[in-house]
Formats: C-alpha cells, sequence, structure tokens
C-alpha cells in the first residue's frame, strides 16, 4: 500500500505517541492539515481509531518504500539490495525516561571539542586554577625574599670574614671630588655635587673654628706669660685674661654646635642616599651634651 | 663596564622598557601587551608624580606615592597572572608583590636600612622589564613553529556532565 512521503511522516510520529499540535510544528504545517493526512491514513488502511493505525503500522503493513537504486552492471548476491535495513529511528522522544537494558555514556572524542594547549601546567589551569595561582605567585615571591635574604647575609658575613685580613681600598676625595662608589646607587648626579660642596663648606666651618680657638688660646698663653715677670703686679690682665677664656668657652660653644650641625647633616645624607664617604659621621653624644659652655656663669 | 651600567641605569631601563614593550607589541598576543602596557603605564604615572611632587625617592619612610603606584599595579599583574597562559606572567606578579611587600616592610620596621628599601622596592621592576623580553622572545619562537597557543587561560575540560546535559538536548 503506497503511502505518500508526508502521511509516513505523520503516522511515524503518532507511533510515538506525540500529539497533533506537537506532529504540526515539527513538520512546519498546521494542525487541521495534519488531521487531513490522519482522515487519509484512516480511510486507506480502514481503521477507525489511532490506535489501530499505530498498530497496523507497527505490524508491518505499510514497508517503507524502496528508494530507486542504480543499476550497476555486476551485483552482490551476499549483500541485500538497498533499503532493507531496519529504521534507526528511536520510539522515545526526547528527555522521555525509559527503562533500557543499556546506558548511552557520552564521552568527548579528543578530536571533538577541540582545544588549543595549554602552555601552564595542569594544575594551574583547571578548576581553582585562580586560588592556585595566587598561592604559586606568594610563594614564589617568599622564595625570590628568601634568595635575597640569603644572598645579602652570605655577603655581609663575608665581608666580615674578609674585614681585617683583606683590604678593600676605597679612594675618598681626589682633588675634592669623589671617585663614584657603592654609596651612589640611588642618587642624581647633582645632588652627590651638592652634598660634596656641603661636606666641603663645613669641614672649612669647623676648620675656622679650631684656628680661632688655638689662636685664643696661644693669646692667653702669651698674655699669662708676660705678666709673670716681676715688674708686674700680679693681678695685671686679670680681666683681660677671664674675659679672653669666655670668648674661648664661647668657641668651643660653637664647634658644639658645628658638630651637631654635621650629624644632622649626615643623617640628611643617609636619608637622600648621599655618600658620606661611605660610611655616615657618627658624632658621640657627649660632644653635643652639654647646651651651654661651662664658664656661662661664672 | 659595571660602574658605567650602574651610573647609566635610569636611562638604560627605561630604553630596555621601551625595546621590550615594543616587540611585545610587535611580536606579543594578549598577555605580552598587557603586561608591556601596565610596565610602560607604571613609568609613565611614576614621572608624572615625580613631575607634580618634585623629584626624589623617600627611603627612610613609607614613599607613598610610589606605594600607590605598586599597589595599582600589582592589582593589574596579578590579575593577568592569574588569566594568562603564560608562565611569565606569575613571575612577574611575584616580584610585584615583593615590591608592595617592600613598602609594608618600611611601615612595619623602622630600622630597616634605606639601601634594602630601595633594593626591594626598585630592584622588581628590571628584572620584571627582563622578564617581559624573554616571555616575550620564548612566545614568537613557539609561535613561529606554527604551534598556536591561547593568549588566556581556557575553562575546565569539557566534562561528563556536559556530555550528559547534551545528550538530554538540554
Amino acid at each position: 500500500m503506497p503511502l505518500t512521503k508526508r502521511q509516513r511522516e505523520v503516522l511515524e510520529r503518532l507511533d510515538r505517541r506525540l500529539p497533533i499540535k506537537v506532529i504540526a510544528a515539527e513538520l512546519g504545517v498546521s494542525p487541521s492539515r495534519v488531521n487531513q493526512h490522519i482522515a487519509a491514513l484512516k480511510r486507506l488502511t480502514g481503521a477507525n481509531d489511532l490506535a489501530e493505525l499505530v498498530a497496523q503500522y507497527r505490524a508491518g503493513k505499510f514497508p517503507p518504500d524502496k528508494p530507486p537504486c542504480i543499476k550497476v552492471t555486476w551485483t552482490k548476491s551476499q549483500l541485500p539490495e538497498c533499503g532493507d535495513l531496519p529504521s534507526t529511528a528511536g520510539r522515545t522522544t526526547d528527555g522521555e525516561i525509559v527503562l533500557a537494558d543499556s546506558e548511552p555514556i557520552f564521552i568527548d572524542a579528543p578530536w571533538a571539542d577541540f582545544h588549543k594547549p595549554s602552555l601552564v601546567r595542569r594544575m594551574l589551569d583547571g578548576s581553582h586554577s585562580v586560588i592556585r595561582r595566587l598561592t604559586m605567585m606568594l610563594g614564589l615571591a617568599a622564595a625570590i625574599a628568601a634568595a635575597i635574604l640569603v644572598t645579602i647575609s652570605a655577603a655581609t658575613e663575608l665581608g666580615r670574614l674578609i674585614d681585617g685580613v683583606a683590604y678593600v681600598p676605597v679612594d675618598s676625595t681626589e682633588n675634592g671630588r669623589l671617585s663614584p662608589g657603592r654609596g651612589e646607587l640611588i642618587m642624581s648626579e647633582r645632588l652627590n655635587d651638592d652634598a660634596r660642596f656641603i661636606k666641603k663648606l663645613m669641614r672649612e666651618a669647623e676648620g675656622v673654628t679650631n684656628e680661632a680657638m688655638i689662636a685664643c688660646s696661644k693669646l692667653k698663653q702669651a698674655m699669662i706669660l708676660a705678666r709673670s715677670l716681676p715688674e708686674f703686679d700680679v693681678a695685671t690682665g686679670q680681666a683681660a685674661v677671664m674675659k679672653l677664656t669666655r670668648a674661648e668657652q664661647n668657641f668651643v660653644a660653637a664647634y658644639s654646635d658645628l658638630l651637631r650641625v654635621h650629624s644632622e647633616l649626615s643623617d640628611i645624607a643617609t636619608e637622600t642616599a648621599a655618600m658620606d664617604e661611605d660610611i655616615p659621621t657618627k658624632i658621640k653624644g657627649h660632644a653635643t651634651a652639654d647646651d651651654r659652655p661651662v664658664l656661662q656663669h661664672a | 663596564m659595571l660602574e658605567l651600567l650602574l651610573e647609566y641605569r635610569v636611562i638604560a631601563q627605561r630604553l630596555l622598557l621601551f625595546l621590550v614593550v615594543a616587540s611585545a607589541f610587535r611580536w606579543g598576543a594578549g598577555p605580552e601587551r598587557t603586561t608591556g602596557l601596565v610596565l610602560a603605564g607604571m613609568l609613565f604615572v611614576d614621572l608624572a608624580y615625580h613631575a607634580i611632587f618634585g623629584a626624589g625617592v623617600r627611603l627612610l619612610q613609607v614613599d607613598v606615592g610610589h606605594a600607590v603606584i605598586d599597589l595599582a599595579a600589582l592589582g593589574a599583574l596579578l590579575a593577568i597572572g592569574v588569566k594568562a597562559n603564560r608562565n611569565y606572567t606569575l613571575w612577574i606578579g611575584a616580584l610585584q608583590i615583593l615590591a608592595v611587600f617592600g613598602h609594608v616592610a618600611r611601615n612595619l620596621d623602622n630600622a630597616m636600612s634605606p639601601l634594602m628599601y630601595a633594593v626591594i622596592h626598585i630592584a622588581p621592576s628590571y628584572a620584571q622589564i627582563i622578564l617581559l623580553g624573554v616571555g616575550t622572545h620564548r612566545y614568537r619562537r613557539r609561535s613561529r613553529t606554527g604551534l598556536k597557543y591561547n593568549s588566556w587561560r581556557s575553562s575546565s575540560p569539557p566534562s561528563w556532565a556536559k556530555g550528559r546535559l547534551r545528550w538530554l538536548g538540554v
């Protein structure tokens, strides 16, 4: 009994127990058109209802049409002619849960969903990769820090061991200029020049004060030697000597102030990493502790 | 030679940075370009900072301006390190962590030597530039052999559950 293509399609879906509206949607026609197909099928088969129609279909009353085969000049008798293979169309709708004796498991073939290869290790590229990578970075930072620490402490220890055994020449002032050395690591050249100039002036101020103190004490020596002659009264020029001593004390106080200035400049040099002969000048506390000269009250 | 390099290290660093960033944009892919952008951006923001607030690096207290720049760069470099399909970005991120920790340590420990502070927050930038250069070179060498790599990390590989869902028509 020959069926049209549409009739066969409708019948196949009826067999899958699809509602008429769904059949119409799948075939892209209206439900009434599907009903017309069903009426034609009933007429053809003499079936009274859909269940009878489907039963006849399952009984194989409508064998599929043999598709037109290309006639070849040779045949292989052991193979069936085309079209006799059983239909592979499933009888369950999508999503329907049925009891089955087999469980289809879909495994992606390696080539089905092609991924470009990953450069990083698998551990850093799957799930939890954010937390793992952050941990990795923290670990690397710790390792770098540890390496720096070990290097520096080893260098320091080596330096301590070599100290006193080997002599490392540090050429300092040479025509008033310092040759570039370790201290310059984080300095601009301009800043270094300024530092050297300030240091030179500092030295000059200290030198002048020292000379003033020497001059005062020489004067005092000369005056005291002069009055020790028998021609003079013992008290001659005592007031002048006292005034001279006060002047000398003031110079000593001025020198202390200069030392404080030097100390502060040295701190600034360390802060801005300017070089101070590679070693910051340490002014000992007692040199600058007394604020005013002793003879202030005298 | 070493003293010469030390004397001109600022110029040398900028020149190297320019070359490395240019080659990253010419031959690199996403991660190389983004990292180059961050490193160059750090330099420009730093220059602007010095132009606005005056020159000089503070070493006895926390250098707030540089700490802020380093912190912002840390955010960007960590994000790159987390997302990129590269190994060297992890090292660059680690070095940035070190620089930021330098500022923190300066704040916590007043006895820290100024030289140490300078080394720990300035030296990483040199290493980062070199790492970016090496990373770009290696990427270029790999891509020349015809192998194609993703720039950024892929999501997790397709799972059993995904195949199951596809079968169910979801």
